[in-house]
């Protein structure tokens, strides 16, 4: 072997060596910060434990999804089973969701109440509908005098294509084995009878979603319902009308988490820092064990029934 | 294979980009392994340093398994896609170029990219503008592998280094223009149908 083929193996060596520093250097920083999905730093003390609620909440695992129900469960879990998390601030900055997405983050927020973790709602540029829905579940609602909430109601939809489809001469053949299977098709008019099944289920829902507000803010549901028409409203009248619990910052939601969990003013604060693609690479997974419960409710996307302003 | 012929990939590549692109010129097809590992390792040299320079988390642990596979997919696809338009205009220039040639010298042009993860390394651990000397050290190390890519077609076709470097920078001028004109006639398309 000549001289040269060996400077050769020697840098290749070097690098080699070089990766292999990378690796246990990213694997040591990854164990130091790394418990249960969460970044949680070993070396911090006691402190308030942040939920981002950013988005159209959903339960799907879409990748496209901003505000993934099952990730927000998952990280209140989180949360709530680290003896180093006192309180939790949820910042929610979304215009609502699908119905049951909404209710499970209601519900688990609910059941973290009871084991007495104090939990702030922090409202960003909009907490509509949905968005509302869980913050009606915390301890407090700390809003800002601009944001956007309220909408406390339940939309249905369904684009109709009827128009569309005659212009294009597309027909659709449709086989069911029940008169209402193809409920909120795409390709004609919806039925009378149609609508007031859909708007059977638009009220029941529409009644959970005002009781549970009510419950979660300890009102009457008659206090409530002369502003649970749809209507949005700003902070500033959403304090005026008891649906919050006083106006501020991110930063007095914290204050005020800190405060109910008889914290230090400079205790840790546990951030959800997980960017976009970060969630995006990691529901890659789903691409290579795809369920059949997906491919289900892919074929039925185009139904809306949400908690939508 | 022994292990004498895969450091001569590597030596020629590094040190004589002539003697690749003579050892390549011989039956195509065999080099295409070598070629692929080539493209793996950079792919995976990359995740490593964007790693070290993002925020360590268990997420590394996605990135390296099916962050790479996909990344693999997406540079030999995209390789592959180049390859075979930078052949076409060989040909259409009026020269006898060979698609599995040409896939070989890019694949194996990118060999320098390895050089990355020391870089970061070094001025991460010395908490020294690591992401200024990853840019600076990409932009060396693309230029470093276009010189690589350009000795190599040039050897082989006999062609001048400017006119290679024009050569090989068509096909990336050639798809911006055409996914441009696809968008806007697509667009146009569309808005013609629904009206």
């Amino acid at each position: 072997m000549d001289k040269n083929r060996r400077i050769l193996i020697a840098i290749l060596a070097m690098v080699v060596f070089a990766v292999v520093l990378a690796i246990i250097q990213i694997s040591i920083t990854m164990q130091r910060q790394m418990t249960i999905g969460t970044r949680i730093n070993l070396t911090e003390g006691p402190g308030v434990g942040i939920v981002r609620v950013y988005g159209r909440i959903e339960a799907t695992g879409d990748m496209m999804a901003q505000a993934n129900a099952d990730y927000i469960v998952k990280r209140l879990d989180a949360l709530a089973q680290d003896s180093r998390i006192r309180a939790i601030v949820i910042r929610i900055n979304s215009p609502g969701g699908t119905v049951a997405a909404t209710q499970e983050i209601y519900t688990k927020i609910l059941s973290l109440r009871k084991k007495n973790i104090p939990i702030i709602a922090s409202m960003g540029d909009v907490a509509a509908s949905g968005g509302y829905y869980i913050a009606s579940a915390c301890n407090a609602i700390v809003v800002n005098y601009g944001t956007i909430t309220g909408s406390i109601g339940v939309i249905a939809m369904a684009p109709n294509l009827k128009g569309l489809f005659d212009k294009l001469g597309i027909r659709m053949n449709v086989i069911k084995s029940g008169r209402y299977k193809d409920i909120l098709a795409m390709h004609r008019e919806i039925s009378p009878e149609e609508l007031q099944l859909i708007q059977q289920i638009i009220d029941s829902s529409y009644q959970k979603f005002v009781h549970d507000v009510a419950a979660g803010r300890n009102m009457a549901v008659s206090d409530i319902m002369p502003y649970a028409d749809g209507r949005v409203f700003t902070g500033n009248q959403a304090v005026e009308y008891k649906l919050a619990d006083e106006l501020g910052s991110y930063d007095d939601a914290l204050n005020k988490a800190r405060t109910l969990a008889k914290l230090p003013d400079d205790s840790a604060v546990y951030d959800d820092t997980a960017s976009p693609i970060e969630r995006l690479l990691m529901t890659m997974s789903s691409f290579f064990k795809p369920k059949l419960e997906q491919m289900v409710n892919s074929q039925y996307s185009l139904v809306e029934y949400s908690y939508l302003p | 294979m022994n292990v004498i012929q895969i450091l001569d990939y590597w030596y020629s590549a590094l040190i004589d980009p002539e003697k690749l692109s003579q050892i390549i010129a011989v039956e195509d097809k065999k080099h295409f392994i070598v070629s692929a590992v080539v493209v793996a390792i950079v792919v995976f040299m990359d995740i490593v340093a964007q790693s070290l320079l993002s925020t360590q988390t268990s997420f590394f642990n996605y990135k390296i398994t099916y962050g790479f596979i996909a990344l693999f997919l997406l540079h030999a696809l995209c390789l592959i896609i180049y390859a075979g338009l930078l052949t076409v205009i060989l040909q259409i220039g009026g020269y006898q170029a060979s698609g599995g040639y040409i896939i070989n010298a890019l694949a194996l042009s990118q060999i320098p990219r390895i050089f990355i993860v020391p870089v970061v390394l070094i001025f991460k651990s010395l908490y020294f503008a690591p992401v200024f000397f990853y840019s600076a050290a990409s932009l060396a190390l693309f230029i470093w592998s276009l010189f690589i890519a350009m000795r190599c077609i040039s050897q082989r076709y006999q062609i001048e280094s400017l006119k290679t470097i024009g050569y090989i920078a068509l096909p990336a001028i050639l798809a911006g223009v055409t996914a441009f004109l696809i968008l806007v006639a697509g667009g146009m398309v569309l808005i013609g149908l629904i009206k």
